[in-house]
């Protein structure tokens, strides 16, 4: 941070910093989680590249042990440190290196510029405290408001995300409130300091369709009028579909492809990115069977040699056996890590 | 009769809330709520709703695993409810069940070989060679190889896990499977192998699926008629084509519009109002109406019945046709 907010002064007036050189607002170079384990080193990311432009949101999809999780907590400063973790590479953003930054000097970003929403709202809220406390906390810690501003404040939040009677539901405790209801809380604490870019882990991943629906249509409809960026995790391609302007694929700790919502869906060009499209069910496959990848998501311990998606890969070749392939170009912002689709074209192996 | 395999008519369950230190009943939610309902054998019907409307409470009370209050519910012409326990000990092996979770439903000290071989002990195969045999027969029906027999439940990954789930469920034969969720928690690359799964078991054994789901897209892609539930009654009822071309309740068009097909993407604007507590409202008649934009004065009174509107095609909606 460049200039630094006066402290307990109103950022709502204070002027949005730009990022040095107008760049993206988060840029994750080269990041490598490792985790040491009993079975040895577990490469759970294993040099991972992601930007999130301004007013961006980007999505980070992939399997469950694919690493999307573990880059999210990477960008947060929640990955243990040595002996049992090590977070390596470079993760800018508003001008520092995060990996560099110290627990304290970490603080005022986690939670204040970068803000987080989880998976589960009932296990993330504490659930001895009312909910007017808990989204009180950032702006007293982080913001020291002085309290009738935190008061009122905290209504409008809850009044932001859309929950009925905010005044009411400052006295509530978590329990008392529906899980859509519960993730709209943990919006509004993200929300809480006005952060530039929001980190979203599968925020919508425990609710009925029709709330995550509701959901997703208030963290666009937020993201847009506060002008945040956000970086959305998530393994489900349909959410992918409904929220992203970019799409990052990941597999076995690698980004795989990443393109722009529509060169993702209409123009996969890596083969795992194909085989998780066509393996989506739907009405229109009815009576036909789903293209299965066959094999299972490799041991992040026990990575194969070469491209990791080559034992399941219906187009390998020889040299994917060994050498990692780079990243190539299709189209502009359209990158897939495999030269043989890039050399032979997409083919029809999973229609 | 029909050649319908189970045959649900009125049935209901209906649960206490209790208040207060003397835990006294100070009302009643209607879980299962007069619903009634048929599965023609061979066929897949899938029943789709949101947490809490019923689906799980429904399939409890086809296993006969929860008493129903009322109704019956006719297995091959027979009337589960009024049976013993004794009395339904041969239908159980022709009514088995698939969990969403079946690392819950294994026993953890159980090798797979000795939970499918229980299942094969009490349907009357005692010789061991056969047991063997038939176990084996079994994992490699579920596409598993023989040697997964040795191995204890957490040794597997979640989808060899409800692969053993569904070998587990077809131990002793049944006709009906009913699926509860059996995909929820899975990838999707795991999720299409699971998929697959049970179509070809259900080509090869005849089976047939009560395939309970909050996905509309795996039900659109897996059964061939689709039921919508909705705090526990069905709302609407069609073949599968039917329903997601011509959706007519107004709860059908908010799960639709909801999940999206990819093919026609569309980002989500108008989302649903979130509904009030489960008993609130429990006594209108249309259940929906509170939430929903297109009721009228008139659906206040609505007697809530479902009527028939097409071939098949059953909607509980007093406006459904009028736009």
């Amino acid at each position: 941070m460049s200039g630094g907010r006066p402290a307990g002064g109103l950022v709502t007036t204070a002027p949005r910093e730009a990022t040095p050189d107008g760049g993206p607002v988060l840029a994750v170079e080269g990041l490598r989680v490792h985790f040491t384990g009993e079975s040895g080193v577990a490469r759970a990311v294993d040099g991972v590249d992601v930007t999130v432009g301004r007013r961006e949101t980007v999505c980070l999809v992939g399997e469950s042990g694919c690493g999307k999780t573990v880059s999210a907590l990477a960008v947060l400063g929640l990955v243990p440190g040595p002996p049992e973790g090590l977070a390596a590479g470079r993760i800018r953003f508003g001008g520092r290196n995060l990996l560099e930054l110290d627990d304290r000097a970490m603080e005022t970003v986690r939670g204040r510029r970068i803000g987080m929403v989880f998976q589960e709202p009932l296990t993330s809220l504490n659930p001895v405290f009312t909910i007017g406390e808990q989204i009180a906390e950032p702006l007293r810690v982080h913001l020291r408001l002085p309290e009738p501003e935190v008061h009122r404040r905290c209504i409008q939040l809850l009044a932001d995300v859309g929950l009925d009677s905010p005044a009411d539901r400052l006295a509530d405790y978590p329990h008392r409130l529906s899980g859509g209801q519960r993730q709209r809380v943990m919006i509004a604490m993200a929300l809480a300091c006005e952060p530039e870019l929001i980190i979203a882990d599968e925020p919508t991943t425990a609710l009925d369709v029709t709330v995550q629906a509701q959901i997703l249509a208030l963290m666009r409809r937020l993201q847009q009028s506060r002008g945040m960026s956000m970086l959305y995790i998530t393994h489900d391609l349909r959410v992918v579909a409904q929220i992203a302007d970019r799409v990052y694929v990941m597999y076995a700790g690698l980004i795989a492809e990443c393109g722009s919502l529509a060169q993702i869906f209409k123009a996969p060009r890596h083969p795992y990115t194909r085989a998780l499209l066509a393996a989506l069910p739907g009405r229109g496959k009815r009576g036909r069977r789903l293209y299965s990848i066959p094999g299972t998501v490799p041991d992040p311990a026990h990575r194969p040699a070469g491209c990791p998606f080559h034992p399941r890969c219906p187009q390998a070749e020889p040299p994917c056996r060994t050498q990692l392939p780079g990243l190539c170009a299709f189209e502009p912002g359209h990158v897939a890590r495999c030269p043989v689709a890039a050399e032979r074209g997409p083919e029809d192996w999973c229609a | 009769m029909s050649d319908d395999l189970l045959r649900l008519e009125g049935v209901s369950k209906r649960y206490p809330v209790q208040r207060g230190a003397l835990r006294r009943t100070t009302g009643w939610v209607r879980a299962v709520d007069d619903l009634s309902l048929a599965i023609p054998g061979g066929s897949t019907l899938g029943l789709v709703g949101e947490s809490g409307c019923g689906k799980t409470t429904l399939a409890r009370m086809i296993l006969k695993l929860l008493p129903c209050d009322s109704g019956r519910i006719l297995f091959k012409g027979v009337d589960l409810v009024p049976l013993s326990a004794a009395g339904m000990r041969p239908l159980r092996r022709e009514i088995q069940i698939v969990f969403q979770d079946p690392y819950g439903s294994l026993n953890p000290r159980m090798t797979v070989g000795q939970a499918l071989s229980e299942g094969l002990r009490t349907c009357g195969v005692r010789d061991r060679e056969e047991v063997c045999g038939r176990v084996a027969e079994l994992l490699a029906m579920v596409g598993l190889s023989p040697e997964a027999a040795e191995r204890f439940p957490h040794e597997f990954s979640g989808g060899q896990r409800q692969r053993v789930g569904i070998a587990r469920a077809l131990t002793v034969g049944p006709s009906l499977v009913v699926c509860d969720e059996p995909v929820s928690a899975l990838d999707v690359s795991i999720q299409a192998q699971i998929l697959n799964l049970l179509k070809d078991l259900q080509e090869r054994l005849g089976l047939t699926y009560l395939f309970i789901s909050h996905d509309l897209n795996v039900v659109g892609y897996l059964c061939d008629r689709v039921a919508v539930m909705y705090r526990g009654q069905i709302v609407e009822s069609a073949p599968a084509d039917e329903l997601f071309d011509r959706p007519l309740h107004p709860y059908t068009h908010v799960l639709l519009a909801s999940a999206p097909d990819l093919e026609n993407a569309r980002r989500p604007d108008a989302a649903p109002p979130e509904p009030p507590s489960k008993t609130a409202e429990a006594e209108g008649p249309c259940r929906f109406q509170p939430m929903c934009a297109r009721a009228d004065e008139g659906c206040r009174s609505f007697d809530g019945e479902l009527v028939q509107v097409g071939a098949g095609h059953f909607v509980r909606c007093r406006r459904a046709g009028s736009t």
